[in-house]
Order: C-alpha cells, then sequence, then structure tokens
C-alpha cells in the first residue's frame, strides 16, 4: 500500500466527513484550492446567461499539460440545488456554457439562481502548482437579450462563504444618471449557509434621501430580483444605490439599467 | 517598507480613455472611502491631465474638484478632451491627498509606506461610464492604480480573457492603455496575442505596439480568418516591457449596446503569483507553445 493510499485510508477512517469528502476532491492537500466562485444566472425576460471559462492553470503553469476538471453546481433562486454539471477544459481550453440550453435540455425552468464553478487540474500532485498560492475559479459571466440587443459581462464578485457574516451598509460607488432611464434592476444573491434580510434602495444622489426601497429576504444560496423604478414625480437626475447590509462581505447586487427603449446595461454596483 | 519621493499625483490615479471610435461620451465617479479607516482618512484635491490620440499631453487641469471623505465627484471627459483632436484620448484623474500634501516639503512628492499607499489605493473603485444622447449608459468599476512607474521593476502584462463573443451584429475589442504618471516615459508597449478557439488551437496571433500614453482599440472578430464560424474565443495578450490596463468591451453595432469588462489579474487566480512567482510564471508563458 503506497503512502498516498495508506494516508486516504487513515483520513477516511478517522476524520469527519466533511474532510474526506474535500480530500476525494482536492486530493491530499498538495493544493490550496479556495471555495467555488459564483455568479448569478439570469435566464428570464429573454436573456441568457453563458458561463465563459478557461483552463488557468495552463496560463499560471503554462509547460505542464494539464486538463481542468470543472464542476458547475446550478441553484435555484430560492436557493436549492437544481443540477451538477461537469466538463473538462484541455490545456489552454475554454468553454462559454450557454445557461438556458443546460436547463432546457434537462427541462427545468428556473428564470434565475447562482451557479457555482469550480475548477481542479487533472493531475494535482505537481509541486509548481503549490507555488501559485490559493487558487480560485475564476470566470466570467456573459448576459445577452437578442430582441433589444442588450450585453453585459461580469465576473465572480464572491465565492461561496459559509461562515460569511453581514457586511456593513453598502454605497455603490456607481451615480446613476436617470435621463432615459425606466428603472434600476437589482439582482441579489446571498453566497452564505443562511438566509438573509436586507433593504435595497435608490437614494437621491444630491441629498441621500431615499426615493424608493424595497426589503427583501434572500435565501441561503438564493437569488432575488427587485425592480424600482424611479417616480416620475419628484425624480432627481441621478440616484445611488444602497444596501441595508450585504449577505457577505463582496456579495454586490448586481446593476441593471432599463432604459425606455426596452434595452438594458448591467454591471456588479 | 517606505517609499521616498513617491509623487503625490501617482498615489491615486484613475486612468481612462474616451471612447469616439465607438460613439460614446465618457465620464467618471470618483469615490473617496478613504475614511474607511477613520486614522487614514483624507480629502482628495483632483488633478487632470489629458494625452491626446498620438500620445502628448495635450492638457493639465489642477483642483478641478474637492473629493472629501465618504464624497462622491461625478466629471463629463468631454470638458477636459475638446480640442485636443478627434481620436481617443486618454484622461488621468490624480487625487491628491491633502493630507499628505500639507506635509510634502515640496508639494509634488512625499515618504510614504507602502501599506499606506496600498490602502489608499485600494479602499475605492472608480467607474468609468461610457453613454449616448438618449440615455443609454453602461460602464465599470475598477482601480488602475499608477503603472509602468521607475521604482517598481515589474511591467509586464498577462491577460487571459475567456470573453470574446462575436457573431451576427456582435464584435468584442480590446482595449488597451499604454501609460505612466511620469511624464517622461518613452516606452512602445509590444503585447503578443493570440486568440484561441474552444479546443485550444491558436486561430490568431499578432503583435500590438502601443505608444506611451497611447490606446489601442482592437477589432478581436476582425482578426480572426475568414473560415472561423466560432461565436466565442478566448483572447491571451503578454507584454515583457509594460504593464498594460486592458478592457474588454463587446458590442453590438445595430443597437449600440457595449458590454465593458476590466481583467482579473494573475493574484485573482493564484494568490501568490506576484514577484518571483509571477515573473517564473511569465517567462513559461513566453516559451510555451502558446506564445513561442
Amino acid at each position: 500500500m503506497s503512502l498516498i493510499s495508506s494516508t486516504k485510508t487513515f483520513v477516511r477512517t478517522h476524520l469527519p466527513k466533511p474532510v474526506w469528502e474535500a480530500v476525494k476532491v482536492y486530493g491530499l492537500g498538495l493544493l490550496e484550492m479556495g471555495q467555488p466562485s459564483l455568479q448569478m444566472y439570469i435566464a428570464e425576460h429573454g436573456v441568457r446567461s453563458f458561463v465563459g471559462m478557461n483552463n488557468y492553470f495552463s496560463t499560471l503553469a503554462a509547460d505542464i499539460a494539464n486538463e481542468a476538471v470543472v464542476e458547475l453546481v446550478f441553484h435555484a433562486a430560492d436557493g436549492a440545488p437544481l443540477f451538477t454539471h461537469r466538463t473538462r477544459l484541455v490545456h489552454f481550453g475554454s468553454q462559454a456554457l450557454d445557461v438556458t440550453a443546460l436547463l432546457r435540455a434537462r427541462g427545468l425552468d428556473s428564470p434565475r439562481g447562482i451557479v457555482t464553478v469550480r475548477m481542479v487540474p487533472q493531475r494535482r500532485r505537481i509541486p509548481r502548482y503549490q507555488e501559485l498560492g490559493l487558487l480560485l475559479s475564476q470566470f466570467f459571466m456573459f448576459y445577452r437579450d437578442e430582441q433589444h440587443g442588450s450585453i453585459a459581462q461580469i465576473h465572480p464578485s464572491s465565492q461561496i462563504d459559509t461562515a460569511a457574516t453581514p457586511s456593513p451598509p453598502f454605497l455603490s460607488s456607481q451615480i446613476v444618471a436617470t435621463h432615459g432611464l425606466d428603472a434600476v434592476v437589482l439582482y441579489q444573491c446571498n453566497p452564505s449557509s443562511r438566509a438573509h434580510r436586507m433593504t435595497l434602495a435608490l437614494l437621491d444622489a444630491s441629498s441621500r434621501t431615499s426615493v424608493v426601497e424595497s426589503v427583501i429576504d434572500v435565501p441561503a444560496l438564493g437569488v432575488r430580483r427587485v425592480e424600482l423604478a424611479v417616480p416620475a414625480a419628484a425624480r432627481p437626475p441621478a440616484i445611488l444605490v444602497h444596501a441595508s447590509s450585504l449577505p457577505s462581505g463582496n456579495s454586490k447586487p448586481m446593476l441593471q439599467r432599463r432604459f425606455s427603449d426596452g434595452r438594458f446595461s448591467m454591471s456588479h454596483a | 517598507m517606505r517609499l521616498d519621493g513617491y509623487s503625490l499625483s501617482a498615489i491615486n490615479v484613475f486612468q481612462v480613455r474616451t471612447l469616439r471610435a465607438l460613439g460614446f461620451h465618457a465620464r467618471v465617479v470618483l469615490v473617496n472611502k478613504s475614511d474607511t479607516e477613520p486614522a487614514r482618512a483624507t480629502s482628495y484635491r483632483v488633478d487632470v491631465s489629458v494625452f491626446d490620440q498620438h500620445g502628448r499631453l495635450a492638457r493639465e487641469v489642477a483642483n478641478v474638484a474637492l473629493l472629501e471623505p465618504s464624497g462622491y465627484v461625478q466629471l463629463d471627459c468631454a470638458q477636459f478632451v475638446d480640442g485636443t483632436g478627434d481620436g481617443d484620448s486618454i484622461v488621468f484623474f490624480h487625487m491628491i491627498p491633502l493630507r499628505l500634501l500639507r506635509d510634502s516639503a515640496d508639494g509634488v512628492t512625499t515618504s510614504i509606506d507602502m501599506a499606506e499607499l496600498m490602502y489608499l489605493l485600494a479602499a475605492q473603485d472608480h467607474y468609468v461610464e461610457y453613454y449616448d444622447d438618449d440615455g443609454y449608459a453602461t460602464g465599470v468599476l475598477y482601480i488602475s492604480g499608477a503603472m509602468n512607474i521607475r521604482s517598481n521593476p515589474e511591467k509586464t502584462t498577462m491577460i487571459q480573457a475567456p470573453k470574446v463573443h462575436v457573431g451576427g451584429e456582435l464584435t468584442t475589442l480590446m482595449s488597451l492603455m499604454n501609460t505612466s504618471p511620469e511624464h517622461d516615459y518613452t516606452t512602445v508597449a509590444e503585447l503578443a496575442c493570440r486568440l484561441t478557439d474552444p479546443s485550444g488551437a491558436v486561430v490568431a496571433r499578432w503583435t500590438e505596439h502601443i505608444g506611451p500614453f497611447c490606446s489601442a482599440l482592437v477589432d478581436l472578430r476582425a482578426k480572426l480568418p475568414a473560415d472561423a464560424h466560432g461565436a466565442f474565443y478566448t483572447f491571451f495578450g503578454l507584454s515583457r516591457n509594460a504593464s498594460l490596463l486592458p478592457l474588454t468591451m463587446t458590442f453590438d453595432r445595430t443597437h449600440r449596446t457595449l458590454a465593458v469588462e476590466h481583467s482579473l489579474p494573475p493574484t485573482y487566480y493564484g494568490t501568490s503569483v506576484k514577484g518571483a512567482v509571477r515573473s517564473g510564471v511569465v517567462a513559461a508563458l513566453a516559451s510555451s507553445e502558446l506564445f513561442s
């Protein structure tokens, strides 16, 4: 019996189940893997979402030809896991996964939710990888509404964080001009393992007083969509997005500007 | 570590490009969250410098705004770039920390601890927004910082961007800025560029040369071979002589919609990819099948 298999047997028989599960996924601790990164998908109002990812191990250790084993876990808006999709990225390979197609293939109708992404190199026990530090599975989500031509591209702001504590009040660094604006739609996710109640508000950028607001409960690993119409009466020229607290340190909402001609733009708030 | 003689105008600088090439106006939101740690709070004086499409210093304007702790300032770039030519400009917004300016012997430089420098830089994102007259607006938050300064030997760029979407009305452009807070900066950045398909095969390879204080806007769809039918590609870029500021811009010409996104630096993928580790990563990438 090799040293590795002996150690695995020891871990399996002497350590708690979560530790053994981690060993099965990551190997014997030779790599420092971060929690899965996450982003929200949208599959409603004509919007399709594409998970764009590349084998980043190829970029960070280009002389080592290795595949990336990718696990994507899709959750419903209420946080319930829907399905797991597994794929591989060849050396310097990439993919853009069409979320709507994945949902349809399974007969699922989920208008929005979280997708978590975890990439692990197929061969893990390579000392060079250890020099890279904590490894995080970054990707980019591309959103497209073909009817109105709206597009957006947003990186993950969070990782799964079961121990997360709510953040202090959050004020976005964007100033939203109201000229031509129909509404602001906020997509809020919750990367933590407990439900989170929060107030999302649009503030007059000058007075910083609330123009319109909504209280939401975001389930663990869930997503909430909040549409805040800017009142026509006493409409300020510019507004700010405010949250009473975020579910975790950097789980900022996605800020969608909806314009009166049907187009939207979107970025993280 | 303490940095002596550090330029006050390089401590917190936000660099943006205009986007006349696509017909958009540009404006920025500068944010001061230095009071996240009250002991380090400072107000900023905002100075502006503009470089025209040829990389020539076209305008310098001091004290265009005062940015108080917890404050926001929105500035339209038109007031600074109008009259500087028809092409796209680079606009620097230098945020001069008044707390450090007060103690500066020459009013230009300061002695600053590295930890404070990083704090003041990272305490906030700033926002650049591209907009149309009808109200359509889109933008991205990022931190740019001072690039290509003499005191920092790290002058390389690595870009991995699995976000090139093309087809129909859609194209994706790569915006690249070659800047420095030092006005005598002269390096012409050389960026080796590759487009790969999902199988990892290189479908396009070329080199971009970007002059000092210039910006490039590369239409990646135009770089694809005529028989390319895919809708998704990955862009790789590697420079060993300059730190560039890349933004990916996916553009729908028919609907005039734009998706702007910054890149993620290598430390976002592997937290130790800096210093000697980064140098090793760059060297391995340069000699890899992708770039050799």
